[in-house]
Formats: C-alpha cells, sequence, structure tokens
C-alpha cells in the first residue's frame, strides 16, 4: 500500500499541486497540499480502481480544498464572489503565453466552475466530472459551456 | 484561441512528475492527525468519567449508609456525564471519507458545522447550567449533612460566585467560536453548495457512491 502511495504522489504530484494552486490562500499551498495527502492516504483503501485515478484524486482534493477549516474565512474575506467575479479583472495581459492566459482565466473563476474547468482541461467525461462533483452530467455539460462562452468573450478577438 | 487549447499548458504543469516523498514529514502529520482527534475527545469526556467515577465511589460504594440526598447527588452528576458524553460524540460524529462526491461532502460539512453551532451556542443549557445548578445543590447537600442547616456560609458564596464568573467566561468563549468561526464558515459552505446545485438548468441529484 505505501509503495502505491508513494508511486501515486510521485505521478500525480504536479496535478495535486496545480489544484493546491487554485485553492489554497497565498503561502499556504503546501499545507493544502500536505492536507489532500493526508486524505488521499487515509482514503487509500477505499479506492476500488473502478474508475480513473485521476477522478479519485480529484474527489479528494477537490473536497480538502472547499471544506479545510484552516484558512477559510480569511480566504473568504479575500474573495468578495465565489463564482461571479469579472473575467475582465483578470485577463493576462495582450500576447501573454498559453500559460498566462490560463492562470489568468481560472484565477477569474468560482470555485466550483474552476473545478470544472481543472477536469475539462485534464480530459475527464462529463459522467466522471459528475461521479466528483456530484451534479447531474447534463449541469456539467451546460457549466463547460458557461465556461466556453466566457472564455470566448474575454480571450477571443 | 479558445478553451481547448488551455489543454497543452494544464497538462504540462500536471504531468510534471513530484519529487515530494512520502515523508517523515507526512507520516508525523497523519500520526498527528489521528492523535489530535483522540486527545480533543479524551479532554473532554476524561474529566467527566472521573467526576462521575469519584462522585459513585466517594459518596456511595464507601459509605455504609448513602443518604437520599446523596444518591440523588451522584445519579444526577453520572447523568449530567453520560449525557454531556452522547452530545459531544453526536456532535463530533461525521464521515471519515474524503472521497464522496463535492456535494455530498459539502452536506455532511453543513449538518457537521451546524451540529457544533448548535452544541456551542446552547452549551449554556445542556452543561454549564446544570453543571453549576449540581455544584450548588451538593454543596448545600454536604453542608446540611455536616451542620443540620441549610443555610450556608461566606466561603459558599464565595466559591458559588467563582464558579458563576468561570461559567459565564465558558459561556461567552463558546459563543464566540461559534459566532466568529464555525457560524461564518458553514455559511460560506452553503454557499459553495448553492452555487454547485443551483446554477445549472435541470440539474438532478448525482451519484453518490464511492469510486
Amino acid at each position: 500500500m505505501q509503495i502505491q502511495f508513494e508511486q501515486l504522489v510521485r505521478e500525480h504530484g504536479g496535478r495535486i499541486r496545480r489544484i493546491a494552486r487554485r485553492y489554497a490562500p497565498t503561502g499556504s499551498v503546501d499545507d493544502l497540499v500536505q492536507d489532500i495527502l493526508v486524505r488521499l492516504w487515509r482514503s487509500l483503501r477505499s479506492f476500488r480502481g473502478e474508475a480513473r485515478i485521476e477522478t479519485w484524486i480529484y474527489r479528494v482534493a477537490l473536497n480538502a480544498a472547499m471544506t479545510s477549516m484552516k484558512d477559510l474565512i480569511r480566504e473568504r474575506e479575500l474573495r468578495t464572489s465565489l463564482s461571479e467575479k469579472s473575467v475582465t479583472e483578470h485577463i493576462a495581459a495582450p500576447g501573454g503565453s498559453e500559460a498566462e492566459v490560463l492562470e489568468s482565466f481560472m484565477a477569474g473563476l468560482g470555485e466550483i466552475d474552476a473545478s470544472v474547468l481543472m477536469m475539462y482541461l485534464d480530459g475527464l467525461t462529463a459522467a466522471e466530472m459528475s461521479s466528483v462533483l456530484g451534479i447531474s452530467d447534463n449541469a456539467i455539460s451546460v457549466r463547460i459551456n458557461r465556461l466556453k462562452q466566457k472564455f470566448s468573450d474575454n480571450y477571443v478577438e | 484561441m479558445n478553451l481547448d487549447d488551455l489543454k497543452k499548458p494544464w497538462n504540462a504543469e500536471v504531468s510534471q512528475r513530484s519529487g515530494m516523498p512520502f515523508s517523515e514529514t507526512l507520516r508525523s502529520t497523519i500520526a498527528n492527525v489521528r492523535r489530535d482527534a483522540q486527545m480533543r475527545d479524551f479532554w473532554m469526556i476524561a474529566p467527566l468519567a472521573v467526576l462521575a467515577g469519584g462522585a459513585v465511589f466517594f459518596n456511595w460504594w464507601t459509605r455504609d449508609v448513602v443518604s437520599v440526598q446523596s444518591r440523588i447527588g451522584v445519579i444526577s452528576i453520572v447523568t449530567l456525564a453520560a449525557l454531556v458524553t452522547v452530545v459531544l460524540l453526536y456532535a463530533r460524529r461525521r464521515s471519515s471519507y474524503d472521497d464522496l462526491t463535492l456535494k455530498a461532502r459539502l452536506e455532511r460539512e453543513v449538518d457537521f458545522l451546524g451540529r457544533q453551532v448548535s452544541v456551542l451556542l446552547n452549551v449554556g443549557y445542556w452543561f454549564l447550567l446544570p453543571m453549576f445548578l449540581l455544584g450548588v445543590v451538593s454543596s448545600l447537600m454536604g453542608h446540611y449533612e455536616r451542620t443540620g442547616s441549610y443555610v450556608p456560609g461566606l466561603a459558599f458564596w464565595r466559591l458559588h460566585a467563582v464558579s458563576l464568573v468561570v461559567c459565564l467566561m465558558a459561556f461567552w468563549l463558546c459563543r464566540r467560536e461559534a459566532q466568529r468561526k464555525l457560524a461564518p464558515l458553514a455559511s460560506h459552505l452553503k454557499q459553495l453548495h448553492r452555487d454547485l446545485v443551483s446554477r445549472s438548468a435541470g440539474d438532478s441529484n448525482g451519484p453518490h457512491a464511492r469510486i
């Protein structure tokens, strides 16, 4: 079990850190990464391998990120709106790289939309996203279409 | 550029293999999480168990003749200790699964925080007031058994004035914890839950089964 876990951390560490970077308050990314790893370790036994490991990682990581007590209130005060923040506030500088566009677009989304975007970019299907978030495939598709529209409105000339 | 073009930088970021080992730091973090939970339970329940055990032993078990007042006092303390233990354990009851769907997890966390807030806001009714009254009645009974009088002396009033202040401080701290920390957090999670379930047309309950 321990060897499998170490392998998981090695292979998916980048994904875990990226998720943490989106949700953790500045300076607390390492704490959230640690929290996610602890939860992954605790729930490793319940992972039956019936779904892709990425799907399971998203479940655990998003649960950790959004329900962690630590720093959540401070974070809440910093973010005035959860999901309706104007993307225009975060638009990357003209000529910015794809990575910068990704960073700025992600920063302008609320917690739930950001999680959908991450899973979409990671290639999860609507059904897989549905099993992570607990809402219907249809609802996921609606959100993805809205994200595409929002991106198009702000980044496509 | 369209949204799918962001897959390339995203994959570049997440595919970086991590050098994070399952280190001693992580090992100790896991151990600390378990130890903290055990210690919290211990420090909440153990003093009550000792108090109840002491009352049974000294006021009932070791006495040849047990007055009605002592019996009532002991039974009250044991009942209160049992009640408080049940309330605390119920309030702390939560799922140990971290891989529920986000919707299910948010619902559980909101429910858990609601119970915690309720416990803390009502601590005066289920813990502090009964403990204070029990202390007053017990010492009155003790005074009666020693002197045959129900009229207590100055020491009685001093002792219970101090315990009243302690109870009021505990009451204030509990309400402060509930109002400043737990209630805003519950509100935040409720807002996340609303955001998750309400913004998509045709939404229905998704699967909650574990993967």
